[in-house]
């Protein structure tokens, strides 16, 4: 018996080697595609005049920006001043005040000079109750929807209801947007303007930022080491992955904070699930699902250009609930969509994106985090081959450092917003540190998700936050 | 890399190129492994996977800060030098010192002095900007633009037709001319747009022709570059809008949707009675920027009349901005017929915005009619009451 456990445990310990090797190797697959598109679009030139002239054609697709707030007094002024100040011919700013306990609806009301308006709006999408609709009596395009607290898409089906516009742009009021982030991310609406059905731009981390007047004007790394960290995970996740799952047109996350959708196409898959806390991955998927049962001929894009400026936790507690959060997040919406793994009807994203999205990014952490624990149980009791044990250790450490080193060669030759030697430095110390206890510790956190999600435990959990000013 | 990125084949080998990257890691890790002495062969070729990762990044980090630490050093010293030229063209602009330096600069450092003299033309105006731009004949350096507009490299293209475009002499626009016929597209795009604002007669006419066939994008920025006051463009609406051809007529409309300006526009009747469902939205859209000799209230009620509503909406809309008072009752009659909120909107609009008589009318089905109707009248009437300038 004895033996027999020691060998299935030696077994699996090879497995998760392999595995590491795997998901590599797949990253390497993804990086290399990242990377043959960003260097297309970095050398694809445009005229200068392209840009300058859609900022005030009144052809461009008219936008209804939805940004849900709930207890985001800190920072949601400057948000909304930053959405209102970006360049785009016509759009509407809908602020949706999701029930919030503190300041925040007080503070529009001051900031924004807002009065109750009697706009009128279709209940297309039932929601939490709307108590009160203000508009702003400046000449600025400002909806302030205050309801009660229904949760984050919740709100943004508020929004949605309230929303005039054909396009619809989901961004979190404690984000800040770059000036041109809206005309950007509307490219490829009107560069493919029948097939493209959404469009994700890049989250990338305000802290350590200058900041003023509503914007970022100079980019800088954190000076916290935990949101370096989160600095070099961001470019992971959305240069090395989504770049490549884009060109596939297998692109299953649009991040909340930042995404721009077809209002039609929202409307006719029912708006956002308010049952998971994944809603952006679980709605994205359901867009796919919809237009492959429509027969349509669409695209769903990833946009490395738009950028929006976001404040990383710094503390350990925060940062923990919004791990275990989007981990729950994920394990919902693939568990939702589970009849599309393998269904060869719904092609690449069927047959490759949807099965390595449920094998290394929803038990990823389970399978690395059963590696670590053998591992240690079988140094300290001796059972397992020490070379079997150094093995894993290098492969887990020489995977996670070819991840994030990857991602940031992707960065520096293709969108390069870091300009100092020293940023690009401790960048790279950075992801070969994180290799080395951070990543370990986000394993843990993101395998207790799966705990939680068979426990039923549902909510977003307390999201602190400084501010930018 | 330009010619690749460029080439037809491009998309082929953008797809081809993980599967070669795939295939060189693989044989470079068994030519690893067979080097390594280790028994146990599952081991000796994860090790070998190692060793080819580690060393790829090391090569790559180390590489990749070197060529940021040179290419940092060779910035500045770029700047340092972009500065001295734009120190000098901002005396040479100002009348304080001579042009002999520039011409020197131009030759020894034309990169440069391109990008300086670009950005200068975003700044300056009237004679000014002229001297400046005579700058790129004295130095010789149009000849060079004039070469590069058919030259391979699409970047270098598009910034030598941008500056000939803004130099506007018959010599740079015949240069741009011939990049209509450049192989790539962002190079004929960008020549379309810089002769539709400069181009000659002949030129717009060829430029107008190629229009319907033209990209959405392509046709949002070439709409804000056509010279309104061309003869080339009045011909050019004329026609379209008599053709029968639904691409010319609604590119056309386009263009009047996009100018924002009011232009002559010849026979337009039979677009109010479009076959084409698209055509008629855009027509009654663009209505109150056409100047037609035909009766604006037949046409606006033809439009109100439409069995679709989206043109119902158009027709109301246009009614509003042209303050036909006398389609008052039609308003009001269709207000209450009205099923979609959108097109009751619009309606509500057109009524608060002729104000006087319909406006007390819009005023009256506040109260005792159903709750879209209501709801949609109470919010045009708090806009016309409440906000400086009416509805947004």
């Amino acid at each position: 018996m004895r033996t027999a456990l020691l060998a299935a445990a030696n077994w699996y310990e090879g497995w998760v080697i392999f595995y590491l090797f795997a998901i590599s190797t797949i990253y390497l697959l993804l990086s290399v595609t990242g990377l043959v598109d960003l260097l297309r679009r970095r050398f694809l030139h445009y005229d200068p005049l392209v840009e300058r002239t859609t900022e005030s054609s009144s052809l461009m697709p008219p936008v209804s920006i939805l940004a849900p707030a709930h207890n985001e007094a800190s920072s949601v002024c400057h948000s909304v001043r930053a959405m209102l100040g970006l360049k785009y011919p016509e759009f509407e700013v809908i602020v949706i005040n999701d029930g919030s306990k503190d300041e925040t609806l007080a503070l529009l009301i001051q900031e924004f000079h807002l009065y109750k308006s009697a706009r009128y709006f279709d209940d297309t999408i039932s929601t939490c109750p709307i108590r009160s609709i203000y508009e702003s009596i400046d000449p600025i395009p400002l909806v302030v929807i205050d309801k009660e607290n229904g949760g984050k898409s919740d709100a943004l089906n508020a929004g949605l209801n309230l929303a005039r516009y054909p396009l619809v742009c989901g961004v979190d009021a404690d984000s800040l947007l770059e000036e041109e982030a809206l005309l950007r991310a509307v490219r490829p609406f009107i560069y493919d303007p029948d097939r493209v059905l959404a469009v994700g731009g890049i989250v990338r981390v305000a802290n350590g930022c200058q900041v003023t007047g509503s914007r970022v004007t100079g980019v800088n790394l954190p000076k916290a080491w935990i949101a370096r960290f989160q600095v070099v995970e961001y470019l992971r996740a959305f240069l090395g992955g989504r770049v490549a799952f884009s060109a596939y047109n297998c692109l299953v996350v649009i991040s909340g904070a930042f995404g721009l959708f077809s209002k039609s196409a929202l409307l006719a898959v029912g708006g956002y699930r308010t049952d998971t806390v994944g809603e952006d991955m679980e709605l994205v998927i359901r867009l796919h699902r919809w237009a492959h049962g429509q027969g349509r001929d669409y695209r769903i894009v990833f946009e490395p250009n738009p950028v929006c400026w976001t404040e990383v936790p710094e503390s350990l507690a925060t940062l923990r609930r919004q791990r275990n959060r989007w981990q729950r997040g994920t394990i919902e919406a693939l568990w939702a969509h589970r009849k599309m793994l393998f269904r060869p009807r719904y092609g690449m994203l069927g047959m490759a994106a949807f099965p390595y999205f449920v094998l290394f990014e929803m038990f990823g952490p389970l399978v690395e985090l059963t590696g670590y624990v053998l591992t240690l149980a079988g140094i300290c009791f001796g059972f397992l081959r020490y070379e079997a044990a150094l093995l894993f250790l290098l492969a887990s450490i020489s995977f996670g450092v070819l991840l994030s080193v990857g991602s940031v060669v992707l960065e520096e030759l293709t969108l390069r917003r870091y300009p100092k030697v020293q940023d690009l430095l401790l960048l790279v110390v950075s992801s070969i540190l994180e290799s080395l206890g951070f990543r370990q510790l986000l394993t843990v956190w993101r395998a207790a998700a799966f705990l939680d999600v068979l426990r039923g435990r549902t909510g977003w959990g307390v999201m602190e936050r400084k501010g930018f000013g | 890399m330009l010619r690749i990125l460029y080439s037809r084949y491009w998309p082929w080998l953008a797809k081809l190129s993980p599967l070669v990257i795939l295939l060189l890691y693989l044989a470079a890790v068994l030519l690893v492994a067979q080097r390594l002495t280790l028994s146990n062969p599952y081991i000796r070729y994860a090790l070998a996977s190692v060793v080819i990762q580690s060393s790829t990044l090391f090569l790559v980090t180390v590489g990749l800060l070197a060529n940021k630490w040179i290419g940092a050093r060779l910035d500045i010293r770029r700047q340092r030098r972009a500065d001295r030229i734009a120190e000098q063209m901002v005396g040479f602009a100002l009348g304080h010192r001579s042009e002999e330096e520039l011409p020197w600069s131009a030759q020894r450092y034309p990169a440069e002095f391109l990008k300086v003299l670009e950005s200068s033309l975003t700044s300056l105006k009237g004679s000014t900007r002229e001297r400046v731009l005579g700058l790129l004949v004295k130095t010789g350096l149009d000849q060079r633009l004039r070469a590069r507009v058919m030259g391979s490299d699409p970047g270098r293209a598009i910034r030598a037709i941008s500056l000939l475009r803004e130099l506007n002499q018959p010599t740079s626009m015949r240069a741009v001319e011939a990049a209509l016929h450049h192989p790539v597209e962002t190079v004929r795009a960008s020549a379309c747009f810089a002769l539709a604002a400069h181009g000659s007669e002949i030129q717009q006419e060829k430029v107008f022709a190629l229009l319907p066939a033209l990209p959405f994008w392509q046709r949002i920025v070439l709409f804000q570059q056509i010279q309104t006051d061309s003869p080339a463009l009045e011909k050019y609406l004329t026609l379209a809008f008599r053709s029968p051809e639904r691409t010319l007529v609604l590119a056309a409309l386009e263009f009047v949707l996009s100018s924002q300006r009011i232009q002559t526009a010849g026979e337009v009747t039979k677009l109010a009675a479009a076959k084409d469902l698209e055509v008629r939205i855009k027509f009654f859209k663009a209505l109150p920027l056409l100047a037609t000799a035909e009766d604006p209230t037949s046409l606006v009620a033809t439009g109100l009349a439409d069995s679709d509503w989206r043109v119902r909406a158009m027709a109301a809309r246009a009614c509003g901005s042209l303050h036909l008072s006398e389609l008052t009752s039609t308003l009001a009659a269709r207000l209450l017929t009205s099923t979609q909120p959108a097109e009751t909107g619009h309606i509500a609009r057109a009524l608060a915005s002729l104000g006087g008589e319909s406006l007390l009318r819009l005023h009256s089905f506040t109260e005792p009619y159903d709750d879209v109707t209501r709801a949609v009248t109470a919010e045009v009437l708090e806009r016309a009451l409440v906000l400086p300038g009416g509805s947004r």
